[in-house]
């Protein structure tokens, strides 16, 4: 089933060779810190400047208004990665080797979080304006609006993720039950499914993940048999610094876990100036013991992201960074 | 605590206003504030303005890319507008009263009638704004914090821009964002048992917070929440509306798994579903043919490629189990769509 995406997106690689956008070319964004294209902690997959051509990205807003980079992104069976740059109305692609192979236009420049189907589908979501999950082909043929709000999601402004498993799409609403809004063709479903906790790939049926802020400093993720309704691994992890916020959760396919955190901490005599700002992810094993901590600076500026932080199905932790010149998809291998 | 209501909300301009004649804010609770900035949802962006109306009409609209941007409409505001209107600050004014005293210059840079405070002691009706390069800066947004979320994400009302107009919605706030609170806050907040009601009973600034009870349906029993003001998200299985062919779960919760699922032979999965040329994904992005898209709930259009006869569609997910074009109907047709329907059946466990 994957074959029909990948063949597509291979297909373009050599059409598209004479218009590649190389990555770590000049006029691309600055990086504060981390600008190698392969540091000894991570690999930048893809490095695009601001813009709206192609092999860049869009940023709107910040002048009495909010200020959007771009706001999801999701990796790609074959290693590459696909970026909803809302923006401009349209979804990019690059391959594993960092290659810009397309765009394809959205129809609306209000998604704010996006997936890949099975087929290669494309899968985007819109909590705000249109308040839909549209389903595009893998060549952008509109297909069909799911309408978002309804049992189980009484605000579309509450929604905290998209995804698709192998029984359908999936919604979260905020970062604790999710709702099957679509079926495994993509299809809308009559009866909505309400469970607790992301979808979990993990090798067994049903399996779900949650996380919550359990204090100042500490988080506490645990799995869940949604069949069951039993809880299947629980950790605490503790910081050093206090959590602002859980940045992202996932799992591979062989029960790797991973997890990110802001850590933010301000000085009240200096005007709550801010004097600790950075991303730690956690490695964790398929029973959420930690394995290793990875620090990492935050996204530059205000620019809001819906989601910065994936985990693939190979167990690799993907995040999504903007910094002052454009956008970095940074790798972890697992 | 009684509901918030139209009227309850135009009581409160009216008090806020006849108190107003110092010219200073007037003294406001937390649950006015929210009042407030919820009676603006749903209205257009506005660059510059600040106004809306309490009965939810003439909502206005925007379009193009702010500054430069064009609105219709006597109704709307930019997030700036939004907030001044919404703390009633610099002094009491009718919410239907376009005005813009502030910008996100004066929320971020100068404290008036307002402070800093850490972002660790958020309370609603507070704000978090925002100024790019520090102060005086450049631009910047500014939003009424509402609560927190599990992960703590935050819930908010803000003027979002042109394309969204006032929204409410749990988003995520980089570093460069700083909390402020509006001065003269009234504790008028009489703790009490905290009741599924959209209100901050207990006064410990988090509404709803950690109320659940049971719930049921035909699948079985869970548990559900309290999500302003309403009953949700209720854990047990919803019944789906069809038994699918997965060989585990009773779907439809009737007490058969499965049942008139046609056991898997050799299902018609030769590929074929490679979508289009390399053209479908253009460079220079073309543009979204929204004449093409669907209707909420509708049958999906099948024109990726061609399908090759098959009961499934080879050029992407949805068939229609009508008789494919160029067929006769007659007793043809009711094969075709009986193989159809049988072969639809199976189509779950190929995408596994």
């Amino acid at each position: 089933m994957m074959r029909v995406g990948r063949a597509a997106w291979s297909a373009l690689a050599p059409v598209l060779g004479a218009a590649v956008v190389l990555v770590g070319s000049a006029g691309g964004p600055s990086a504060s810190g981390e600008d190698s294209l392969q540091t000894a902690s991570h690999r930048v997959v893809v490095r695009a400047p601001w813009g709206s051509g192609a092999g860049e990205l869009g940023r709107r807003g910040g002048d009495e208004s909010a200020p959007e980079g771009p706001m999801s992104f999701a990796p790609s069976p074959d290693g590459g990665v696909i970026v909803l740059d809302q923006a401009n109305a349209r979804v990019a692609r690059w391959d594993a080797g960092g290659t810009f192979v397309g765009s394809i236009p959205i129809g609306a420049d209000t998604f704010q979080d996006v997936a890949l189907g099975p087929g290669g589908e494309i899968v985007l979501m819109d909590r705000l304006a249109l308040r839909v999950v549209r389903v595009l082909s893998p060549i952008g043929t509109p297909q069909r609006d799911i309408t978002l709000e309804g049992d189980g999601i009484p605000e579309g402004g509450g929604t905290t993720g998209l995804f698709v498993a192998p029984d359908g799409v999936w919604v979260e609403y905020e970062h604790g039950p999710t709702v099957r809004v679509a079926d495994e063709r993509l299809r809308p479903v009559a009866g909505r499914r309400v469970v607790s906790g992301r979808p979990w790939r993990s090798g067994a049926r049903d399996v779900r993940g949650l996380a919550r802020l359990a204090g100042p400093h500490e988080i506490e993720v645990w799995t869940v048999d949604a069949a069951a309704g039993a809880i299947l691994s629980r950790a605490s992890l503790a910081f050093q610094e206090p959590v602002a916020r859980i940045v992202g959760l996932g799992a591979g396919d062989e029960g790797g876990a991973s997890c990110a955190v802001h850590l933010l901490r301000e000085d009240p005599a200096r005007g709550f100036a801010v004097v600790v700002d950075r991303i730690e992810i956690v490695l964790m094993d398929g029973a959420l013991a930690e394995r290793r901590r990875i620090s990492t600076e935050p996204s530059a500026e205000a620019w809001e992201q819906f989601k910065e932080f994936d985990v693939a199905p190979d167990g690799s932790v993907w995040r999504l960074v903007i910094l002052d010149g454009g956008v970095e998809v940074r790798r972890w291998a697992p | 605590m009684g509901p918030v209501t139209r009227a309850s909300v135009a009581a409160l301009v009216l008090a806020l206003a006849a108190s107003g004649a110092a010219a200073d804010p007037a003294t406001m609770t937390r649950d006015e504030i929210i009042d407030l900035a919820r009676s603006g949802v749903g209205y257009s962006y506005w660059w510059g303005n600040g106004c809306w109306r309490l009965d939810g009409a003439q909502r206005g609209s925007c379009s193009g890319s702010c500054p430069d941007c064009t609105h219709a409409g006597s109704y709307g505001a930019d997030c700036s507008g939004y907030v001044a209107k919404v703390w009633q600050v610099p002094s009491p004014s009718p919410v239907t009263t376009c005005s813009h005293p502030y910008s996100t210059w004066h929320f971020t840079c100068a404290e008036t009638w307002w402070s800093a405070i850490g972002r660790d002691s958020l309370l609603r009706g507070d704000a978090l704004t925002y100024r790019a390069g520090g102060c005086p800066g450049s631009s910047g947004h500014v939003v009424i914090y509402d609560r927190g979320d599990p992960w703590g994400s935050m819930w908010v009302y803000e003027a979002r821009g042109c394309s969204y107009g006032i929204v409410h919605n749990a988003r995520t706030f980089g570093s460069s964002y700083r909390a402020i609170r509006r001065a003269r806050l009234a504790a008028a907040c009489v703790p009490a048992a905290e009741t599924c009601n959209g209100r901050d009973d207990d006064c410990d600034g988090a509404t709803d917070e950690s109320l659940s009870r049971p719930c049921s349906t035909a699948c079985g029993a869970g548990v559900e929440t309290c999500a302003r003001g309403a009953w949700t998200g209720c854990t047990a299985r919803v019944p789906a509306a069809e038994e699918l062919c997965d060989g585990v779960v009773d779907d439809d919760c009737d007490g058969l798994t499965d049942e008139g699922c046609i056991p898997e032979t050799d299902p018609d999965d030769a590929g074929g579903d490679a979508p289009g040329g390399p053209d479908a994904w253009s460079l220079d992005a073309p543009i979204y043919d929204a004449a093409r898209t669907l209707e909420a709930g509708a049958e999906p259009r099948i024109d990726a490629g061609a399908d090759r006869g098959s009961a499934f569609d080879d050029d992407g997910p949805g068939c229609a189990c009508a008789t494919p074009g160029g067929r006769a109907g007659g007793f043809g047709s009711v094969l075709w769509l009986v193989a159809c329907v049988a072969a639809r059946r199976r189509r779950p466990d190929r995408l596994r």
